[in-house]
């Protein structure tokens, strides 16, 4: 049994293991930046709430909610982010050294 | 008015040649913090204005702050946030202080440290005006020791995790002080201090659930003015030096508590 082909694509990478790692790296601190973008929104949210006339407890009870959704799932992509950061790290030390120890 | 947390640099920086990748990612690492720091802060402006409209007259019922307490329980996530902000961040910070402090990093970092302080700080002092309102909910609740019980978890709970909080802004001051030696110190938490005073003395005062219950609350205050006490120390604000918070005269146990308060 053949591994499936497919057609009209030349799949050709040519990045060198340097430009990875620096790529790799920009990956991990644009993700961060997202992440911060969301933050901030749920924080400008907030206070925007708080600048209009009609401020209850009802509605502020509402945003905590909110809130606290945003952040379990911003939590959960940081640690992600974390894991991809200490494999990118790896990245940096020379690949002969695994070699060269077996 | 909010910080801008626009960060461009990443994708001028993403480029093969570029030599300060770290630098870059530390940055956007410092403007999350600051994005943390504007929600608390503007998370604690809300509870604050709540908790102020409790003490007022004809403001909302003690379950009100309850209510709000309960839903602020996202500070654990934002703790468990910053533990893995700062944890990147060390596993960086030993290659970027070969390097030096970016001129364009130290101020991104100042600004993050000092908004994660003063929004602990300022979220600690509208947590207190809130907790000062539950020793009144089981007297508007005498149906039984429910409400009393879910007040003492709710304030045990929060108290933990503003002490979490605030420890992790020092973590945060430490190590951008490895990257700028020059950051300045942070500010005395001055009115958190006096707030707490204030919550020490409600809570003393109150009559509900069992003394063990009303106990572990004020162990947990005594815990943290001691904490804020150490704090004075100028080496424990710039290092973190724990060992020196245990020589601090005030005794960690609320003195109240040690000498045996009655219920």
């Amino acid at each position: 049994m053949s591994l499936p082909n497919v057609p009209d694509i030349n799949p050709t990478i040519t990045l060198t293991r340097e430009e990875v790692y620096h790529l790799l790296l920009a990956s991990v601190a644009m993700e961060e930046l997202g992440l911060a973008n969301i933050m901030n929104a749920e924080g400008e949210k907030i206070q925007k709430f708080l600048s209009s006339d009609e401020v209850c407890l009802e509605a502020l009870v509402m945003i905590g909610r909110s809130v606290e959704r945003m952040m379990r799932t911003v939590m959960k992509s940081q640690l992600l982010l974390l894991c991809k950061l200490e494999d990118i790290l790896w990245l940096e030390e020379d690949p002969n050294d695994d070699e060269n120890s077996e | 008015m909010m910080m801008k947390i626009r960060n461009d640099r990443p994708f001028a920086q993403a480029l093969p040649e570029d030599r300060d990748r770290l630098a870059s990612l530390q940055e956007s690492l410092a403007r999350c913090g600051m994005a943390c720091a504007n929600l608390l802060q503007a998370w604690a402006g809300g509870a604050d204005g709540a908790a102020r409209g409790d003490d007022g007259a004809g403001g909302q019922e003690p379950s009100g702050a309850l209510r709000l307490l309960n839903q602020s329980a996202w500070i654990g996530e934002l703790n468990l946030q910053l533990a893995v902000l700062t944890a990147m961040q060390s596993r960086i910070l030993p290659r970027l202080m070969d390097r030096g402090i970016d001129r364009e990093l130290a101020p991104i970092g100042e600004r993050a440290t000092y908004g994660l302080w003063v929004g602990g700080n300022r979220w600690g002092a509208a947590l207190c005006r809130l907790l000062r309102r539950l020793p009144d909910l089981p007297k508007a609740d005498p149906s039984g020791g429910g409400a009393g019980r879910s007040c003492l978890v709710a304030a045990m709970a929060a108290l933990q995790q503003l002490h979490e909080l605030l420890i992790h802004a020092l973590r945060w001051r430490a190590q951008w002080g490895l990257l700028d030696p020059r950051m300045p110190d942070l500010p005395r938490p001055t009115a958190l201090e006096r707030e707490l005073a204030q919550l020490e003395r409600a809570w003393l005062a109150a009559r509900f659930c069992g003394l063990d219950e009303r106990r572990a609350v004020l162990r947990q205050i005594g815990h943290l003015q001691h904490w804020l006490a150490g704090f004075r120390d100028r080496r424990v604000n710039r290092h973190l030096v724990v060992r020196k918070q245990t020589t601090h005269p005030r005794p960690w146990l609320n003195r109240m508590v040690r000498a045996g308060v009655s219920g």
